[in-house]
């Protein structure tokens, strides 16, 4: 039985797509009418507006464009990439010009309603007017889907789900630590050729995606984590005065992934911030991984993207840093999108740059530190493309290749990125960056920028002040650890022999000029994140390494590659089709015993201490109790503009409610100023505080700290919930 | 009597079926499963964590203003609050020391998500600094203090 694709709409007849899109509009604007008169069914409302919030809006820009036949991944990455543009610039759009007829809550519940159906309404209009013509739709095979790899890999999510769950309410991990073996095995299985074959990748690649983003971010019942608290407070100040004030100074409120997407989906799909951001956002962050992957199937083979993107998702950035970063899950969903559109040779010039412009602004608004590094790797990427066309080094490489390579140079793809584009986005960041929330995300790069020129000669190399050689550098603190720490660094090293086979044309790939380009850049950026002092901790190394694996994620395959082969040939074996197959299973093996690392798992098994937060419920971090978050807000409903002083971890939870007041106390503090509250969460109540001393947290014995003799002991206490307690 | 005999269709009898046929079987059965707990524990959440809320405000209903500059026989007032968020009934002891005196005592009994809310008057009757008024709260007929607060009022 073969069904229409409903992931390729745009390729229906257009009676079929306009009737399926018209009833999710009136299925939404029923949902909110039942809502509204008290009968409430559940998750109804935020299924149904997830689903109209994420698709509608693009796959009816896809028609309006005239964009068909792109396939399954391409279509669904566009049309959400679209849709969610989409929704951050009609937000942006009502904030400034509502006001100007009247309406002095431009971003309220009911506005957001009307002016998304009129939208949606009007985009149908459109894409009749240009596209009612086009029908050649795509169909998927009804007993592939009821294939049992396909049924065991939508499984694996629902594993994912109820693992937090056991681990939130009965303090268990089973479940948790059964999904990442399953994970792994996936891995092998795929390495190995077992079980899974190749159409089933890129499902796999979403599945194992989704299940690691969940299994940490559905820990606990509040946010956890450091960023996305203050994202938290500039969403839900939005989302309380239904009007984003972009002249409030500070970095976060300048990006409309925060201020304008969380409050768009909290009000259609009635759905807390809180779940926003612990939901939505990781669902469409779990598509990057995806989109990498199609990326890597144009550029090199199913199974060399596979394992690039199992690597890519396997370093831990990925499903932990990540989750504490909304704004960044959403910009990295738009660089992604913009490599798929340089590596994307089907779509026309206008309609490409139609693309690129959509996709490039919406990363700008997006996150500052990200469109900062591509924004860099865009101004590189020129010089060495110019480099590239340049005849000496022409034959220059034709003599390398005719040395080490029995294939001729395959750099023959036209070139996708115009530097029209890469000026476009250059003014239009920066501008951004200038013109919003007082210039700070711009005076931010400016002070980063000036402090990494004024060291950079005097403290080169100096692992004081160069984060990503202080970590290489680091001893374990056990045998373990120093193990991992080999997991680590191999990647690196594979990367670096990856990209030099590449430039040899050892192994034959199909990469274009652009994406080598991108690739050295890349390199060059993780390398400067070891070497030049400050430059990867303004952003944080881990973070910065994770955004370089974009481009440099199958260079590791490739790499691992060429040195598995490289000791093979060590014992006589030559480089065939043969030899590249067996260790591509070596690598995927490699890859998941990496992610055994990466996640804990092995930590757990051998009790090794510290074992990361989502394995182990009595590690202390930044995650909270009902009981603290209780306390914060009431010290929202209850005092006045006094500063709140709480320790490290403590202060993260209050930033989500009166983030301006916040301040941190100090083992050595001795004296508050008169009127401050003092705000203690669980740990502190069992005796014990966290303070950072060289970017490392530390606990400290808070009833023998100077604080609490000299501080505490003279304060009232004034609240107690035996979860936490607070003095004035 | 007749034994009771039910026709299976073709395709639910695990004789025509292949292994692979069998394996799908039971991950269609397996996802079903897995959707129907995923909506019965979205739909009906399980209760958070059970606990009480003992809290002062000073007489102007916020957290500031407390009594805790007084002279010799002036009153000092605040208002204790009491919510039972233990998803039972409960009993309440409050007890007041000043000084390590007992100045006060009551029960109160609150049912589910009941706030409780009284003002609090006391007299300061002797001289020195960092008096400490001490507010008690015991659960369901405990002797161990469930709850404590104080404030340090300096009576001059």
């Amino acid at each position: 039985m073969q069904l229409n694709s409903p992931f390729q709409m745009n390729d229906w007849r257009f009676s079929k797509f306009l009737k399926i899109i018209l009833s999710l509009q009136f299925a939404m604007w029923i949902a909110i009418a039942l809502d509204a008169i008290g009968f409430q069914i559940p998750i109804i409302r935020q299924f149904i507006g997830f689903i109209y919030l994420t698709f509608i809006p693009g796959i009816l820009i896809l028609r309006v464009l005239k964009l068909h036949k792109l396939g399954n991944i391409e279509t669904i990455l566009y049309t959400v990439g679209l849709s969610i543009a989409t929704l951050m610039f009609s937000g942006l759009f009502m904030n400034i010009f509502y006001p100007f007829f009247g309406i002095s809550k431009p971003l309220s519940n009911l506005s957001f309603i009307i002016t998304i159906s009129i939208l949606v309404l009007i985009l149908c209009a459109l894409s009749y007017a240009r596209d009612k013509d086009f029908s050649n739709p795509t169909f998927i095979n009804f007993e592939n889907l009821l294939s049992s790899p396909t049924l065991f890999l939508l499984l694996i999510p629902f594993l994912s789900v109820f693992g937090t769950y056991l681990f939130n309410f009965y303090n268990s991990n089973v479940l948790q630590m059964f999904l990442i073996a399953i994970v792994a095995m996936i891995c092998i299985l795929i390495g190995l050729d077992i079980f899974i074959p190749k159409n089933l990748y890129s499902l796999a690649i979403f599945v194992i995606s989704l299940s690691l983003l969940y299994h940490k971010s559905l820990i606990s019942m509040h946010l956890w984590g450091w960023d996305i608290h203050i994202e938290y407070y500039f969403s839900n100040l939005v989302k309380i005065d239904s009007f984003w004030n972009s002249g409030i100074p500070n970095k976060y409120n300048a990006m409309l992934s925060v201020t304008m997407l969380g409050p768009i989906f909290s009000h259609i799909c009635n759905l807390s911030l809180i779940w926003v951001f612990k939901i939505i956002y990781p669902l469409l962050f779990s598509l990057v991984p995806l989109g990498l992957y199609r990326v890597l199937q144009k550029e090199t083979d199913d199974k060399i993207a596979f394992l690039s993107s199992f690597f890519f998702m396997a370093v831990p950035t990925f499903f932990s840093d990540m989750l504490q970063l909304a704004r960044q899950q959403i910009a990295e969903l738009f660089l992604v999108l913009l490599i798929l559109l340089m590596v994307d040779k089907g779509i026309k010039k206008t309609k490409l740059s139609i693309l690129y412009i959509i996709f490039g602004f919406s990363l700008a608004v997006s996150h500052y530190g990200l469109s900062y590094i591509y924004m860099l790797s865009l101004i590189s990427v020129y010089p060495i493309l110019f480099l590239m066309k340049n005849q000496t080094i022409q034959e220059v490489k034709a003599t390398i290749y005719r040395r080490f390579s029995k294939s001729t140079n395959n750099d023959l793809k036209k070139v996708n990125i115009s530097p029209g584009f890469a000026l476009l986005f250059i003014i239009f960041t920066l501008a951004w960056y200038i013109y919003v929330s007082n210039s700070t995300a711009f005076f931010s790069f400016v002070r980063i920028a000036d402090h990494i020129i004024s060291t950079l000669f005097a403290q080169f190399l100096n692992p004081d002040a160069a984060e990503g050689l202080k970590l290489i550098l680091m001893k374990g603190t056990s045998p373990l650890r120093e193990v991992n720490k080999i997991f680590y660094i191999l990647p690196l090293f594979f990367i670096v022999v990856g990209i030099f086979t590449s430039s040899l044309n050892v192994i034959n790939m199909k990469f274009g000029k652009e994406y080598k380009a991108f690739a050295l850049v890349n390199l060059t950026l993780c390398l400067a994140g070891i070497a030049i002092p400050y430059f990867a901790s303004s952003l944080n190394t881990a973070r910065l390494y994770h955004i370089t694996l974009f481009f440099l994620a199958p260079f590791c395959v490739i790499g691992g590659i060429a040195t598995f082969n490289r000791i093979k040939k060590v014992f006589g074996a030559r480089l065939s089709e043969e030899n590249m197959k067996a260790s591509l299973k070596w690598l995927s093996v490699f890859f998941a015993i990496f992610l055994l690392f990466t996640s804990g798992f092995i930590y757990e098994v051998a009790k090794d201490n510290p074992i990361p937060f989502s394995l182990d419920k009595n590690r202390d971090y930044p995650r909270f109790n009902y009981k603290e978050v209780h306390a914060a807000k009431w010290l929202v409903d209850v005092t006045d503009s006094y500063p709140i002083y709480a320790d490290q971890f403590g202060r993260l939870v209050l930033y989500e409610f009166v983030f301006l007041r916040v301040r941190t106390f100090l083992s050595e503090t001795k004296e508050l100023p008169s009127g401050a509250y003092i705000y203690f969460r669980s740990s502190n109540l069992k005796g014990f505080m966290v303070e950072r001393k060289e970017k490392v947290y530390l606990d400290i014995d808070l009833p023998n700290s100077i604080f609490y003799n000299k501080v505490i002991i003279k304060k009232n206490r004034i609240y107690d919930n035996g979860g936490s307690k607070i003095y004035h | 009597m007749k034994s009771l005999r039910i026709a299976y269709p073709r395709s639910l009898n695990l004789k025509y079926l292949g292994k692979e046929k069998i394996l799908s079987v039971i991950l269609v059965a397996a996802i079903i499963a897995s959707s129907t707990t995923l909506i019965y524990i979205v739909v009906i959440p399980k209760p958070g964590e059970v606990f009480t809320e003992f809290y002062l405000l000073g007489s102007n209903g916020t957290a500031s203003e407390y009594p805790t500059d007084l002279t010799v026989g002036e009153d000092g007032k605040v208002i204790i609050f009491i919510v039972n968020y233990e998803y039972e009934n409960v009993t309440y002891r409050l007890e007041v020391n000043f000084n390590g005196s007992l100045i006060h005592a009551e029960q109160v009994f609150l049912i589910e998500n009941e706030k409780w809310e009284s003002p609090f008057k006391f007299k300061a009757t002797k001289k020195g600094i960092n008096q400490k008024l001490e507010f008690i709260l015991y659960k369901d007929h405990e002797t161990k203090a469930y709850r404590t607060l104080h404030l340090y009022v300096s009576v001059i």
